[in-house]
């Protein structure tokens, strides 16, 4: 979605990111850690994590969330610092008020990341390039931490732009050579495409975003379903996600449950029963979040790895159980219709939204359910989800998962 | 069938039967007016089948009684627009219904009619005559105050379950009572009728309400006299009489939802309570508004926040010694009922957050509201 007058031709993108930044930060406070392998973490004694290693570190093969008895060993000259995230939050206050001059709109992704849409700030700055290296140039003197930039017409390619340029790096895609500057690179480097899809593409022989970009859709839509010509699209470079400031609120994601049973079942008392408690589960998310649903959508996947799935939308919004409840069977009623065995049932809660329920006057008999539920999530929260069950789930507890056979 | 009026009053006249002329007619006479010169008066009718209004006009001299049912859209558009003082309308040999003042000469067909003066029409739908002695009678203003405290909280969709669209009038042993209503909200107001024994209920349709406080106030009568009649109510205000459906299906038993005070009782002025609302629901979400209400020892804190937009919060004087309690509340409900209030001072009753809150809003006037919650 083009931003006002900017149409999707003209945008102008940055993903900034801080290079090591909690490593950067420390070595503002002790500049002696400079040109040394630093590690941020927990001790090892009390099983602690790396969080963030330095370039140096690096070289030695220490990656983050890698335990730091581990990291010691891959280098015996390692430095460890415990992490000050209050430092880190103040730090990245500041780099992120030099970068609001440049453009309100700023989408921080995480403390040392955001986007930046500079669509339209084009007398200020003709070239996007020269904003973004002045933005490095400040960050630098002022705060002494290094930035890397991507600049291109769409978050997508800035993004993997400013992972090319890393470390302290600036690089440009200048519109409409996106997909050439894809095309090269293995197709794990494009956001989205994780370990799991990148061994299936690998399987069809699609290493890069290039080879990717050019096989037939159809194909893609055959192995990865909707998501494969969504794929493809971006892969070659193509991606309209506006840059969100935090003024705008996200769109609504979804809530969802699922569980793929331990044994094949055609029970539908079972299934009803494991529906109630994925439901509880999920709307009990849904309140903790303060939000209203609007949609429920239940999915099946039967022992053949045929899905089907079924959504509804309800007149009102709501974040009870009881009210999500009837319309969840009513899906699940009307879908279970095959004599094949089922491997996972799930549900999804969506159109959230942020609200408040407005009880009537004239059926009390919500408003004392809603006591009811407020109750039970208290119980929950103190004794867990099984401390108190609706009586038709009782007999999931038994290890069989069948329904007790009558006496 | 023919007569000379005065073009500001027969124009008033149509404009009182406007309401109850269909704009859509499933058949062409109920989208018409039917104007009947009888000896020394003529009569104004309109019906739809949802009301009807009947105008009685002494000031016209009456040359030949008369009667003719003609197109009321095109009847009301061409007064509006006649530029003589006096207009004198006429049934013509041919059946046209002839208007005719200074220079303007309009004809316009007629639906029916008769220039025997009998009044017979066939298709167009029978407006009951309200003939002997009411069965309440109410001061005019106090009637008008009433719809005015309960008409605003009636729901504007059709709710399948009760027939909350109208306003609930119930007279028993001459206590007069309205209820308003659209399940999140109600407003209940008594007052005394003059006369009115036994006891009498109807849902009275909003539409018809609108009708009589618009024109009832301009009549020259200070009462307002009330007929039930089978599946229909009529109201006669001097010369105005206004008929409506009575609403079928269930009214709630508004009773069992009216709380029987509250621990918590906040007393409020009534244009600062309403200025310090509408500042905050300027940062309410569009869709679902929001407003906080906060008391504590002599305060109330109004708040409001709009995710990504920002927040709004002020507080006012007011008269409570209880504890602190919060509660959630659409802006508009509060709004609606610090507006329709008879005092100046009104009153708010809070068991707690989740429970309905009762407001004061004058003698013998109450509004309840169901508070917004939420779980996190």
């Amino acid at each position: 979605m083009a931003r006002g007058a900017a149409s999707a031709r003209d945008r102008s993108i940055l993903h900034v990111d801080l290079d090591a930044f909690f490593v950067a930060v420390e070595r503002v406070r002790d500049p002696s850690l400079v040109g040394r392998p630093v590690v941020v973490g927990g001790p090892p004694e009390r099983r602690g994590v790396v969080a963030a290693a330095s370039y140096e570190a690096r070289a030695y093969g220490i990656r983050s969330a890698m335990p730091m008895a581990q990291a010691q060993r891959l280098c015996p000259d390692l430095v460890r610092v415990d992490g000050s995230h209050r430092l880190y939050g103040r730090a990245s206050r500041a780099v992120f008020a030099l970068l609001g001059a440049y453009t309100p709109i700023v989408e921080k992704v995480s403390v040392d990341e955001a986007y930046l849409d500079l669509s339209g700030t084009g007398l200020l700055f003709p070239r996007a390039v020269d904003a973004a290296e002045r933005m490095r140039r400040e960050v630098r003197e002022r705060l002494r931490l290094d930035l890397t930039v991507g600049v291109a017409r769409n978050r997508l390619v800035s993004k993997v732009a400013s992972a090319f340029a890393k470390p302290q790096g600036l690089f440009e895609v200048r519109p409409g050579q996106e997909a050439r500057f894809l095309a090269p690179l293995p197709v794990q480097r494009l956001p989205g495409i994780g370990p799991v899809t990148t061994r299936r593409l690998l399987d069809f022989r699609i290493p890069r975003l290039g080879v990717l970009a050019a096989t037939e859709s159809w194909f893609l839509e055959e192995v990865f379903g909707e998501h494969g010509p969504a794929m493809q699209r971006r892969a070659r470079g193509e991606d309209d996600t506006p840059v969100r400031p935090p003024w705008e609120p996200h769109e609504a994601r979804t809530i969802g449950h699922e569980e793929t049973f331990a044994q094949d079942t055609e029970d539908h008392g079972f299934l009803r029963a494991k529906l109630h408690e994925l439901l509880a589960a999920a709307a009990r998310r849904l309140r903790a979040q303060g939000l209203l649903a609007r949609k429920i959508s239940v999915r099946l996947r039967y022992a053949d790895f045929v899905s089907e799935s079924r959504d509804t939308t309800l007149p009102v919004a709501t974040d009870h159980d009881g009210e999500l409840l009837a319309p969840a069977l009513e899906l699940l009623h009307r879908m279970a219709t095959r004599r094949t065995l089922v491997r996972l049932l799930g549900v999804r809660l969506g159109g959230l939204s942020r609200g408040y329920w407005q009880g009537s006057l004239l059926d009390p008999r919500r408003a004392r359910e809603r006591r009811l539920v407020a109750a039970l999530d208290g119980i929950r929260d103190r004794h867990g989800m099984s401390a108190v069950r609706a009586g038709e789930t009782v007999w999931l507890r038994r290890p069989s998962g069948r329904r007790p056979a009558p006496a | 069938m023919k007569f000379l009026i005065d073009r500001t009053a027969f124009r008033d006249a149509l404009q009182r039967v406007e309401m109850a002329i269909d704009r859509k007619p499933s058949r062409p006479e109920l989208g018409g007016v039917l104007v009947e010169a009888v000896n020394d008066h003529l009569i104004v009718v309109a019906s739809d089948l949802d009301i009807a209004v009947r105008y009685r006009l002494d000031q016209v001299q009456i040359e030949e009684p008369g009667w003719a049912l003609v197109p009321g859209r095109e009847l009301v558009d061409v007064f509006r627009d006649i530029e003589a003082d006096a207009v004198s309308l006429a049934l013509t040999d041919k059946g046209q219904f002839e208007i005719h003042g200074g220079e303007d000469h309009c004809f316009l067909v007629s639906m029916e009619n008769s220039s025997q003066g009998a009044l017979e029409p066939e298709r167009f739908p029978e407006v009951p005559a309200l003939a002997g002695e009411a069965d309440v009678t109410l001061e005019k203003d106090v009637f008008m105050q009433m719809v005015n405290s309960t008409r605003f909280a009636t729901s504007r969709v059709h709710e399948t379950r009760f027939a909350t669209e109208g306003v609930l009038f119930e007279v028993q042993d001459g206590e007069a009572t309205m209820v308003g209503t659209d399940g999140r909200r109600l407003a209940v107001i008594r007052r005394s009728a003059v006369r009115g024994e036994g006891r009498r209920r109807a849902v009275l349709l909003p539409k018809m309400l609108d009708q009589i406080v618009r024109f009832g106030q301009d009549e020259p009568a200070d009462l307002i006299e009330v007929f039930f009649l089978n599946n229909r109510v009529g109201f006669r205000i001097g010369n105005l009489e206004s008929f409506g459906r009575v609403l079928e299906g269930e009214f709630p038993n508004y009773g069992n939802v009216i709380p029987q005070g509250g621990k918590h009782v906040v007393r409020a002025h009534r244009e600062a309570m309403s200025r310090k609302l509408k500042l905050a629901s300027h940062l309410t979400q569009d869709a679902a508004a929001v407003v906080r209400i906060a008391v504590s020892p002599d305060a109330m804190e109004i708040s409001a926040e709009h995710e990504g937009r920002g927040r709004a919060a002020s507080k006012i004087e007011v008269d409570y010694t209880g504890s602190g309690l919060t509660a959630a509340f659409n802006p508009v409900y509060l709004l609606d009922g610090l507006r329709a209030a008879h005092a100046e001072q009104v009153e708010l009753q809070m068991e707690e957050p989740t429970r309905p809150a009762k407001m004061v809003l004058g003698e013998d006037y109450e509004y309840v509201v169901m508070p917004l919650s939420t779980f996190a």
